[in-house]
């Protein structure tokens, strides 16, 4: 009891927020916070100058505006507090990219509890912000960029969601911390080639038929042959349906082998490999990783590159930044 | 309709050139025609710049420019402070800021500089215009600070903004409107200033004027601006009373009649009798930057801050620049100093041989007549028999005002009479000085005051007997109907009844003109006395009046603080609130028509779709089906195709009110 809330008024909750929530992320009273901006400082003097000359002067017309735009600015206090209140926010799905790239963090912000939110101001730390309107009982989309510096799988970073509409005398802001994670591969090391020919290892078996390169025969169709490898001619020559059948999968296996890399540092050992897996898909070859205590076994394709490269991403990186 | 005309300037940057032009207007007729004439370029060249016409001026020029400008400012007012020097200079600052306005930040400072040259303003003028000229200010300044505030990337550039923007600004004024009442009603109210207020506060205005010089000015206005109005607690007492006191002359020189500053006397004890009922009433004096305060002759009452002199005349401690209440208990009927005192030598000062024929023909009266009550008659029938006029344009005086006026060319207003009357009082012996200030006022017919012009401004003597003290003489009264030249001077010497129905015999035209003039001084007197002349006692009345006699400052604080806090929360919910989108009418109908199906047993699930939904009900009930059906069809219809005419929304309309499904047993 005393625990939670000493929480809930922890001096921590003010600057850091409460920590990772699970998406969405309601923004609410306990989580938005509001004081004056510097413009909002200085209009305060200004106000307490106008207050000061109409009371010397006596003047009630000065009275009534210093009170009309004191007023003015309070009810600016809960204009500003309302344009966060009762977004909810939750992240997409963020596409891996290398060290140095540029992540796009897909944010969605959801506004169908509530009337437009105007100049509200989303920002990582140490990036630019970005400044979104978003409409009325609508639920908005954006991508937000931060820049990637380390591999690993990462929790995405607290960001701050702020505003200042309308009159820029405060500012309201919350602390968005989302338990959302995202992978950051290996920054590709500088070489354009991959390992020397020794580093392959020929199949056992191979030409069975199912390739796609050399062709290899005919047989007879079965269902679910594809129509591009129907034997057309032979079946206008009245022959029934035939198959042509084509080789070329007996290509070798290249095995990408931490041991064979002659560098000792393990980051630009990481790189090399990165640069490798991304050569050989590239080429389309048919590669393997081999990595201390560690097998992937040989395979080509979209799955396993992102198998392997999140494999490289992941060995023995520091835990993540929870 | 407009949503798709691109405007050629952001917002923002057209907000606050209207914002900075806005409030710099009212300032003009104050300012020196240069800074005006420089002002408006200034204003222009930012307007050419948005535009993208021509490009900002450099540091150098900028420098060059308020350098300048300052040396002029300088040149105008020989200082920077003080009101006017101060506005000139605060307004120069504001046109200059213009010229290096980059920035969000530049722009907020922008307005607040605008927001402090609104209240300057009111330094020179508190009229219930500069009242509601007031509110379009602060509108404006709110509509250019949103727009400000409104990120700039995104902003659409269509005039729907605008409206946007005035409805956000005009929703937070109205919410800020009881917050500032409650400031205002309740701020304690700390009297007098916290230090010196700047000597050049207010021009000169009209009124009566520091000396007489009867002959020097050969047309006297006809000016109805008010002087001051009168609320009396009792019965008001009759015109030929009305006798209100302001500067008094002693002094004459040949031509001026004035009382030197440095005679300035306290009056310490005065032998004052009076008689006859008190009248205790309220005076709203109009500023006019002098320290007299008018009273009913004879106040026997002090205003707070205020010195009586020993011309028993009403003086002020501060020139009166604002609007002043005031309450004086005053009687009509009274004997001052009734015994000879050797201050009374100077009510009988003269130049040397002024006024020779005059002398003699009161010479030649005391040979005939023995007491000083016969002389004054005497000088009174003297201006009712012979051809003396009554005229606003005389002829003027150069050699002797005196003897020309009463031998030559005899006619003149208030001041000729009263002046020549004072000098030959003096000639005979008797202690003589003349009062100016006003006679008369009339009441409000529409409201319960009385007001007093200009035009009432008057002139008149008091003269000194011995055992009976001061008295006033009017010799001016004595000029008979006949020879007054004006119909207004006619109507102003008749009594009130008369006058009523000498009104009333105006055409219609006439009369309602009257009957607004009027009206308009009844708001501009309710103006006054709340807004204007709002101060502590009038603070108090007010609470006292709403239940709260005995409220302290700490009362008040307390009590604004908590009402503060009550609107406050009261608004908290209202705009803190959770709110649901606005339903589109076809919805609402659609929701009907679920409300009218679920008697029937039916009730339509989340996840289902209104074709779907349909189809089940018909499954089951095949007499309903030609109706969901065709509500069904519109309700799509309506929902999901692009510009669905209106006709279908009475359609959907009238089915969905026919549709009464019974229910199956």
């Amino acid at each position: 009891m005393f625990q939670q809330l000493s929480q809930r008024f922890g001096w921590r909750r003010f600057f850091v927020g409460e920590g990772p929530q699970t998406p969405p992320y309601h923004l609410d009273r306990r989580n938005v916070y509001i004081l004056p901006t510097k413009q909002g400082l200085i209009f305060a003097i200004l106000l307490m100058l106008m207050l000061i000359g109409a009371i010397n002067y006596n003047n009630n017309l000065a009275y009534l505006m210093t009170f009309l735009l004191a007023s003015l600015s309070v009810v600016g206090i809960l204009q500003t507090y309302r344009n966060l209140l009762r977004i909810s926010l939750s992240a997409g799905h963020i596409a891996p990219r290398f060290v140095g790239e540029t992540l796009n963090i897909p944010l969605r912000i959801d506004n169908r509890g509530g009337p437009a939110r105007l100049a509200v101001e989303l920002q990582f730390p140490g990036e630019d912000s970005t400044v979104v309107n978003i409409e009325a009982y609508q639920q908005h989309y954006i991508e937000l960029e931060s820049v990637t510096t380390q591999r690993g799988r990462h929790l995405l970073d607290r960001f701050t969601i702020a505003t200042r509409f309308p009159l820029g005398l405060f500012r309201a802001w919350a602390n968005v911390h989302l338990q959302h994670s995202y992978l950051v591969y290996p920054r590709p090391a500088a070489i354009s080639q991959l390992p020397a020919d020794s580093f392959y290892r020929l199949k056992v078996r191979g030409d069975q038929g199912v390739g796609a390169d050399d062709f290899a025969g005919l047989r007879q169709y079965h269902s679910g042959d594809s129509l591009r490898h129907i034997h057309w001619k032979a079946a206008a020559r009245q022959q029934g349906l035939l198959t042509k059948q084509f080789g070329g999968d007996r290509s070798e296996e290249l095995w990408l082998d931490w041991d064979r890399i002659p560098v000792v540092d393990l980051e630009q050992r990481l790189s090399i490999l990165t640069r490798w897996v991304l050569l050989a898909e590239r080429d389309g070859k048919t590669y393997g990783l081999r990595l201390p205590n560690l097998v992937i076994e040989p395979g080509r394709g979209g799955a396993h590159r992102h198998h392997c490269l999140s494999t490289l991403a992941e060995y023995e990186a520091k835990p993540a930044n929870v | 309709m407009f949503d798709v005309s691109r405007l050629p300037l952001p917002p923002s940057a057209v907000l606050v050139i209207l914002t900075v032009s806005a409030v710099l207007l009212p300032l003009t007729p104050h300012l020196p025609l240069w800074l005006n004439v420089l002002g408006l370029c200034l204003i222009c060249w930012r307007l050419l710049h948005d535009l993208g016409w021509v490009p900002l001026p450099g540091r150098y020029l900028r420098l060059t420019m308020i350098l300048l400008a300052l040396a002029g400012v300088l040149f105008s007012y020989t200082t920077l402070f003080g009101r006017t020097a101060g506005s000139a200079f605060l307004a120069l600052l504001l046109g200059m800021k213009l010229m290096e306005m980059h920035t969000q930040r530049d722009r907020m400072v922008v307005i607040f500089l605008a927001c402090f040259m609104v209240v300057i303003g009111f330094l020179f003028s508190q009229t219930i215009f500069s009242g509601i000229y007031m509110l379009f200010e602060t509108l404006l300044i709110t509509t250019a600070l949103i727009s400000i505030n409104h990120c700039p990337a995104s902003y659409q550039r269509r005039l729907t903004v605008y409206q946007d923007y005035l409805r956000l600004a005009s929703r937070m004024l109205l919410l800020a409107a009881p917050l500032t009442l409650f400031l205002f009603v309740l701020f304690p109210r700390v009297p007098g200033p916290l230090w010196g207020i700047p000597e050049d506060v207010g021009g000169a205005t009209t009124g009566l004027s520091e000396e007489m010089s009867p002959g020097r000015i050969s047309q006297l206005s006809n000016d109805d601006a008010v002087a001051f109005r009168v609320r009396f607690n009792g019965d008001i007492p009759p015109q030929s009373d009305l006798y209100w006191r302001g500067p008094v002359f002693w002094n004459f020189n040949g031509f001026d009649w004035n009382a030197p500053k440095a005679e300035f006397l306290l009056r310490l004890e005065t032998e004052f009798e009076t008689r006859g009922p008190a009248i205790d009433y309220t005076v709203t004096l109009e500023p006019h930057q002098q320290r007299w305060l008018f009273a009913l002759d004879l106040p026997a009452t002090l205003p707070p801050k205020s010195r009586m002199n020993a011309e028993l005349q009403l003086l002020s401690l501060q020139p009166v620049d604002k609007v002043t209440r005031y309450e004086l208990r005053s009687y009509t009927h009274y004997r001052i100093e009734p015994n000879a005192s050797p201050q009374l030598q100077r009510y009988l000062a003269l130049p040397a041989n002024f006024a020779p024929r005059s002398q003699q023909l009161v010479h030649a009266w005391q040979q005939q007549l023995n007491s000083p009550q016969q002389l004054i008659q005497k000088v009174l029938d003297y201006f009712r028999n012979e051809e003396f006029y009554y005229s606003r344009q005389p002829p003027l005086l150069f050699n002797d005002p005196v003897d020309e006026f009463l031998f030559q060319t005899r006619k003149g207003y208030c001041e000729h009479y009263a002046s020549a009357f004072t000098v030959m009082m003096r000639q005979a012996g008797i202690p003589a000085r003349v009062v100016t200030g006003y006679q008369g006022g009339e009441m409000n017919p529409l409201s319960d005051y009385m007001i007093v012009r200009q035009s009432d401004a008057h002139a008149w003597s008091e003269v000194w007997l011995d055992g009976l003290g001061w008295l006033r003489i009017d010799p001016t009264s004595v000029i008979p109907s006949h020879r007054i030249e004006s119909t207004a001077d006619l109507l102003r010497r008749q009594p009130r009844a008369l006058r009523d129905r000498q009104l009333i015999e105006l055409d219609w035209l006439a009369q309602s003109m009257n009957q607004a003039r009027f009206a308009w001084d009844a708001v501009n007197n309710r103006w006054n006395q709340w807004i204007v002349g709002f101060n502590e006692k009038r603070q108090l009345a007010l609470l006292s009046s709403l239940g709260m006699p005995d409220i302290n400052w700490q009362g008040m604080t307390l009590l604004l603080f908590t009402l503060l806090a009550a609107v406050l929360l009261l608004f908290g919910f209202y705009l803190l609130r959770r709110s649901n989108p606005p339903r589109d009418p076809a919805s609402q109908l659609y929701q009907h028509f679920l409300q009218k199906i679920e008697k029937a047993g039916f009730s339509k699930q989340e996840s289902e779709s209104a074709i779907s939904f349909a189809s089940r009900i018909k499954s089951n009930r095949q007499d309903l089906a030609m109706d969901v059906d065709n509500i069904t069809c519109i309700y799509n219809k309506l929902r999901y195709t692009a510009h669905p005419p209106q006709y279908l929304l009475g359609r959907l309309q009238a089915a969905v009110k026919q549709f009464q499904p019974r229910r199956l047993r």
